[in-house]
């Protein structure tokens, strides 16, 4: 509905008197603030209001001083008795809504009649909990019409009053339809045998809008019997109401309360509905299938099923399966026997919802029997079926099914079937490798430390490779579940301590390496002194594969002593992938290591591999290492790239030396991944340029109780000058470069500092351009040059400020807020018409000459 | 009252014997409601109509990061046939969007959502107002038999929520709340964990969400209503004011419209803590606002004793992230957010559940669970059950905020504990001539 009755009153006033706010100017006395109060209009200094909002929660907050509450809800009410303004008016309703009590109710009922304010009145009044209120909306609902008279109606409505019922009859049959529909929908929330007789009366005679509302109501009035045990007697209503020639939707709800009021009968009318020709009355009754309770009305939709046609019983299978009862289990059954293939698939997948182990023999059976689609959903069905007994019912049908031994193994492995284990160590030595395969798979998710001395049996058995490699990974992942006080490693030890053959001592070391403590290192360091080659061939590998950087050092000793070519090359690689996992070591060790490695590599295989270890490190001397290789052709493209990789992430930082060093690497790299790759940091760099990155920080600042948004304007001492303050660097992080405050300072409702020096080689115009998270104050040279007092989140640029850089040193001054959440900022400087910037620098350690911020 | 005429014997018999004559009848629903593979012409999908069609409406209807299949007109099984803004410029644009997308000039537009809900053909809806609107138009959906997708936060008040959820009842529609992370596989395992055990007993669960809005009253300047916008359409149920551009770029800053933080994340975290907490349908037992003493954050209180609190700092301290939920019990925790999982001990992360643990409402795509619900006629994940005992948690939440006070909660009853002046907040009138 559309009503512009108080918009054009309010415009042109509103926006003349708009005047600048003085939040935090002190707290006027009660009587002050409400001589204020009367005054407000919108677009006026919101004082009055938080000011008002502010007694109100402090007598709220104090539940046991009725009095207090009492003295300042009558204070309020009265200035409805005054010339105030719609404005204040409306305001003390809200407050009224919250704090008045029936000593109100008499000047808020005179306002239930000024089509301006009635909604407001209502607004209060309709939370009032006392008679008086419904009294007045009774009396206003003769001396009003059109919208206010329905808002009158909907909240004697809400508060049910029983009063009402016979006035509300009236305007039911009055000539407003917006009117009677009200009373329609209001006369529902009361209920009763009177409201109901009203609404009965309407049902014939109604059409549209007006009769949905009627026929709503009319349930309504169903549902309070429903509510109040009287079933029977809301039959007749639900009945008349399922009548064809009523509205789908009404009929679709009339058949839900028919079915559940109805006790046993539900059922059948349940039943009775799947055949409606209505599309939504259908539907409602699938939903009653779901909903109606007991094991008899199971069995009873269960019975129904092969009455159907198929389409329809895959529904009703479906909705069987939501009840979640085994008492269809027997009609479920049948179903999975159907000649129709999606009624045996819909019951197949329903079994797994509703089955026990005494439906593996059905389900295992159509997995191997049937269809590729039934198939599947009956190994779906194995995977989430439950009850007692299940996995072992599915393990003794490894047995049985030889053809599905494979699949039936990941079932279990899903089920996480532990008491199947016994049984994969028997199918472990299937001589079907597939059936081999998927054991090992499944007893490396499910054995524990007391079957590792079996597994390693099975593992010296194994006669294939891929079964071997299975069998490996089953060891390793078994052992490491073990904890270290356990002694993950032991049993493998102990296996290979007992000198077993070479190819079993070769696996041995494989899930050594996978275990990987040190007890394991030490066993694969030993073996590299193995009388078989192939055994130390194989020690040498399973160190390259080491899982952790503990290796680092004895991988970097072999590959100095080793001669052998493919070795030597093995061994870069492992080293290349220890380097680029979590370490403990400091970029000084990072780089010493790099440094030994790039002495040691022989030939162009052996560089190429040592410039791949070098990309990981991002450090400038790793560049200057890299870069006189971009003049050997041999490994022209490894250096470029290692150099696009060392150069992507110090940009950030060292971005001259960045892209000094892309626009070598585009001068010479012919290959189009690596001058892809530099295309990339070098827009980055560009898009990111500018951005201060090395600032100096100083906080949190706060003060007891004020929030972000107070503070905002509390000079500390970063702002005043004080040689006490404590700056500490920090650099912006990312692209673009963002300061992150949140992670350095955490914390709520406080600001921080952050400041930096620009160097400007002449007197220039710029534009500054700021991101925060929450508001930003900016001094350049001591002046302020910004002040957003903003709650958000930061986007880069977000604020635009035009500035002048003098020549020399400029000091930037930044002041951040923090209310919840992220905090953090960024900022660089352009040209004012967002240009790159020539001609200036930045340095954070700049030393402090310029005057304090004003 | 009047006797109806009323032969139920009658009924069943003829029901009875329609039965045994088993004559071809049409499917209960159309040929992609038995989720039938592969193209489906366009008069056996579902007819789809959106109401609120701006950033949010548009995502869920075209796409966005929830639904990378390309929202609901993404879908075989859907047609989308009309939308419904009182912004000209998001219905147009969404029009524009329905029309490539089907290659033709169909999309059809209305600026009241009266129009759009009188048209019989449309079955199902995309609904992405702001919150004012969220119950009445759903309510109006299942009034007209129509299923309903229906973007977060379900309410403004916890009545509202309410009598939405005795009108999904009365109906029988579906009704899916916006809160995808209900059909998120993290948070679902994380859910798991808590319910099954794995980390003991739950004493506290932190909930990292911002809090209320920032403006309880409008005291904003007037502004000419754009020629692009149904103002008084947009303002529906909270009180009158005249129009600013602020109230509609920023309308969840004002708790006329919206709880602010509150219920926009917290629809979403405080939902996972209470499924966590097996909590669906109920709630807390009291509601503890910041007291600068022994309770610093707002806390609830559970029944079993769990305490649950709004504080993004100590869950970025406690799990590195700010905006989450993070379980704590005897024996280990839980922390999840989007789009991670963390736990203590660590391996607690690799746990498979066996068949007879207790498995949650499985679900990887919002708007799928939806429509299988739509053609099985079960319940959606967020249904209205869930959406409305979540919603109530977020708004319990914001009364205690309000009122200043410790406040006691009777979850079956839906009422305060003897707290009148509490119990007002639970509702609020509305502006003529709306109501729920």
């Amino acid at each position: 509905m559309k009503t512009t009755r108080n918009h054009l009153r309010f415009l042109l006033p509103a926006v003349a008197c708009l005047i600048v706010s003085a939040f935090g100017a002190p707290a006027a006395g009660e009587d002050e603030v409400l001589t204020q109060l009367r005054q407000f209009s919108y677009g006026r200094d919101p004082a009055p209001l938080t000011n008002v909002e502010r007694m109100v929660a402090t007598v709220t907050a104090n539940a046991s001083d009725l009095s207090a509450r009492q003295k300042l809800a009558e204070s309020l009410a009265a200035i409805l008795e005054t010339d105030a303004s719609y404005e204040a008016k409306q305001f003390v309703c809200r407050q009224l809504a919250i704090i008045g009590t029936a000593r109100q109710v008499p000047v808020l009922a005179k306002l239930l009649t000024d089509d301006q304010l009635s909604d407001m009145a209502r607004y209060a009044l309709g939370a009032i909990p006392d008679r008086a209120v419904d009294a007045a909306l009774r009396r206003a609902l003769d001396r009003t019409r059109g919208p206010t008279q329905v808002g009158i109606i909907n909240t004697l409505g809400f508060r049910r009053d029983r009063a009402a019922v016979r006035p509300l009859g009236r305007s039911l049959n009055g000539a407003d339809r917006a009117v009677a529909t009200a009373a329609a929908a209001a006369l529902g929330r009361i209920g009763g045998a009177e409201a109901a007789r009203l609404l009965q009366r309407m049902l014939p005679t109604t059409t549209g809008d007006l009769h949905l509302a009627v026929a709503e109501a009319y349930l309504a009035c169903a549902e309070g019997l429903v509510a109040q045990n009287e079933g029977e007697r809301a039959m007749p209503l639900y009945w008349e109401l399922f009548q064809k020639g009523q509205p789908a939707s009404i009929r679709a709800a009339a058949l839900r309360g028919l079915a559940t009021a109805s006790g046993a009968e539900g059922v059948r009318f349940a039943l009775s509905s799947l055949r409606d020709a209505e599309p939504l009355v259908k539907r409602a009754a699938i939903g009653c299938v779901q909903r109606l309770p007991g094991h008899e009305a199971t069995r009873q939709f269960a019975a129904e099923l092969p009455t159907l046609p198929p389409p329809d019983q895959v529904v009703l299978l479906g909705a069987l399966a939501n009840r979640g009862d085994a008492a269809a289990l027997p009609a479920v059954t049948a179903a999975a026997k159907s000649a129709e293939a999606p009624v045996k698939i819909a019951a197949l997948e329903a079994l797994g919802k509703l089955g026990d182990a005494s439906v593996v023999n059905l389900l295992v059976s159509s997995a191997a029997g049937g269809s590729p689609a039934e198939s599947q959903a009956a190994l779906n069905s194995l995977r989430t079926l439950g009850g007692e007994g299940t996995d072992e019912a599915i393990a003794r049908k490894l047995e049985d099914a030889p053809g599905l031994r494979a699949a039936l193994i990941r079932v279990l492995a899903d089920r996480q079937a532990v008491s199947a284990v016994p049984a994969l160590t028997r199918t472990a030595a299937d001589p079907d490798e597939r059936v081999s395969i998927e054991s090992f798979k499944a007893l490396g998710q499910l054995a524990d430390a007391a079957s590792v001395p079996e597994l390693l049996k099975l593992l010296g058995r194994v006669q294939t490779d891929a079964v071997r490699e299975a069998a490996e990974a089953a060891v390793t992942e078994v052992s490491r579940r073990i904890t270290e006080e356990a002694r993950p490693a032991e049993p493998v030890l102990a296996a290979l301590r007992e000198g077993p053959p070479e190819p079993v001592r070769c696996s041995l070391l494989r899930v050594l390496a996978g275990i990987g403590n040190a007890p394991a290192l030490t066993a694969v360091q030993s073996a590299l002194q193995d009388p078989s080659g192939v055994v130390r061939a194989a020690a040498v590998r399973a160190l390259a594969d080491w899982p952790n950087p503990a290796a680092t050092q004895a991988l970097l000793d072999v590959f100095r002593s080793s001669q052998d070519p493919t070795q030597r090359i093995l061994l870069l690689r492992g080293l290349v992938r220890l380097m680029g996992l979590e370490s403990g070591r400091t970029p000084a060790q990072t780089w010493d290591l790099c440094r030994q490695v790039m002495q040691q590599a022989r030939g162009t295989d052996e560089v190429r591999q040592a410039l791949s270890l070098l990309a990981t490190v991002s450090d400038p001397q790793a560049l200057a290492l890299v870069t006189p290789y971009l003049k050997d052709e041999s490994v022209r493209e490894e250096a470029a790239m290692a150099a696009v990789k060392i150069a992507g992430p110090l940009a950030a930082v060292h971005g001259d030396l960045a892209r000094q060093t892309i626009e070598t690497v585009l001068a010479v790299s012919q290959n189009a991944t690596v001058r892809q790759q530099a295309n990339t940091v070098l827009e980055s760099l560009q898009k990111n340029e500018d951005f201060v990155t090395a600032w100096q920080l100083a906080g949190p600042f706060l003060e007891n109780g004020k929030s972000a948004k107070e503070i905002f304007d509390v000079p500390f001492s970063p702002e005043t000058g004080d040689k006490s303050t404590v700056w500490r660097p920090i650099t912006a992080q990312g692209a673009p470069p963002i300061v992150d405050l949140m992670s350095a300072l955490g914390g709520t409702q406080r600001a921080a500092y952050l400041r930096t020096w620009i160097h400007s080689d002449q007197t220039q115009p710029a534009r500054l351009e700021l991101g925060s998270d929450d508001g930003v104050k900016a001094w350049l040279n001591g002046a302020v040059v910004h002040a957003n007092n903003a709650d958000r989140g930061l986007v880069a640029g977000q604020d635009k400020v035009p500035v002048t850089l003098q020549a020399g040193w400029n000091r930037l001054l930044l002041k951040i807020t923090q209310g919840e959440g992220g905090w953090a900022a960024c900022a660089r400087l352009r040209t004012p018409d967002g240009h790159s910037l020539a001609h200036v620098r930045f340095d954070s350690a700049h030393q402090e000459t310029a005057p304090p911020a004003r | 009252m009047k006797a109806t005429n009323l032969n139920r014997r009658q009924f069943l018999n003829a029901s009875a014997r329609a039965t045994m004559t088993a004559v071809a009848f049409p499917a209960f629903v159309p040929a992609a409601a038995l989720g039938r593979g592969g193209a489906v012409a366009p008069s056996e999908r579902f007819v789809m109509g959106c109401i609120g069609v701006g950033g949010q409406g548009t995502r869920g209807m075209a796409g966005g990061i929830w639904a990378p299949e390309g929202g609901f007109i993404g879908r075989p099984e859907i047609q989308v046939v009309a939308v419904c803004d009182v912004n000209a410029h998001n219905r147009e644009n969404a029009r524009r969007i329905v029309n490539e997308k089907y290659g033709n000039q169909d999309c059809a537009t209305y600026h009241d959502f009266h129009e759009l809900l009188a048209r019989q053909d449309i079955q199902v809806l995309l609904i992405a107002t702001g919150e004012r609107w969220h119950p009445l138009l759903s309510l109006a959906a299942a009034q007209a038999g129509k299923d309903t997708y229906c973007e977060k936060p379900t309410s403004v008040t916890i009545q509202e929520a309410e009598a939405l959820r005795t009108a999904i009842g009365r109906y029988g529609t579906v009704y899916q709340a916006g809160t995808q992370q209900r059909s998120s596989q993290a948070f679902r395992f994380a859910c798991e964990l808590v319910r099954n055990g794995y980390i003991g007993e739950v004493k506290e669960v932190i909930v990292g969400v911002g809090g209320p809005p920032a403006h309880k009253t409008c005291s904003l300047p007037a502004q000419p209503v754009p020629d692009w916008l149904d103002y008084d359409l947009w303002l529906g149920p909270p009180p009158w004011r005249p129009y600013n551009a602020a109230y509609v770029g920023s309308w969840m800053a004002y708790r006329d419209f919206s709880g602010g933080e509150m219920t926009n994340w917290g629809a979403h975290h405080f939902d996972i803590a209470q499924w966590g907490l097996g909590m669906d349908g109920s709630g807390p037992v009291e509601i503890i606002p910041p007291d600068g003493k022994e309770f610093p954050v707002l806390t609830y209180r559970y029944a079993s004793g769990a305490h649950m609190i709004r504080d993004p700092q100590r869950l970025q301290r406690e799990a590195g992230v700010d905006n989450g939920v993070m379980f704590t019990g005897t024996t280990g925790k839980v922390a999840v957010w989007r789009y991670a999982l963390r736990t203590w001990p660590e391996h607690l992360a690799q746990v498979k559940l066996k068949p007879n643990e207790i498995h949650l409402h499985a679900a990887d795509n919002h708007h799928t669970d939806f429509m299988n619900a739509v053609r099985s006629r079960g319940q959606p994940g967020a249904n209205i059950d869930v959406a409305c005992g979540s919603i109530t948690v977020c708004h319990l939440g914001n009364i205690a905020y309000e009122l200043g006070r410790p406040l006691r909660w009777d979850p079956a009853k839906e009422e305060f504990v003897n707290d009148a002046e509490a119990n007002r907040m639970r509702f609020r009138q509305m502006r003529s001539p709306w109501r729920v």
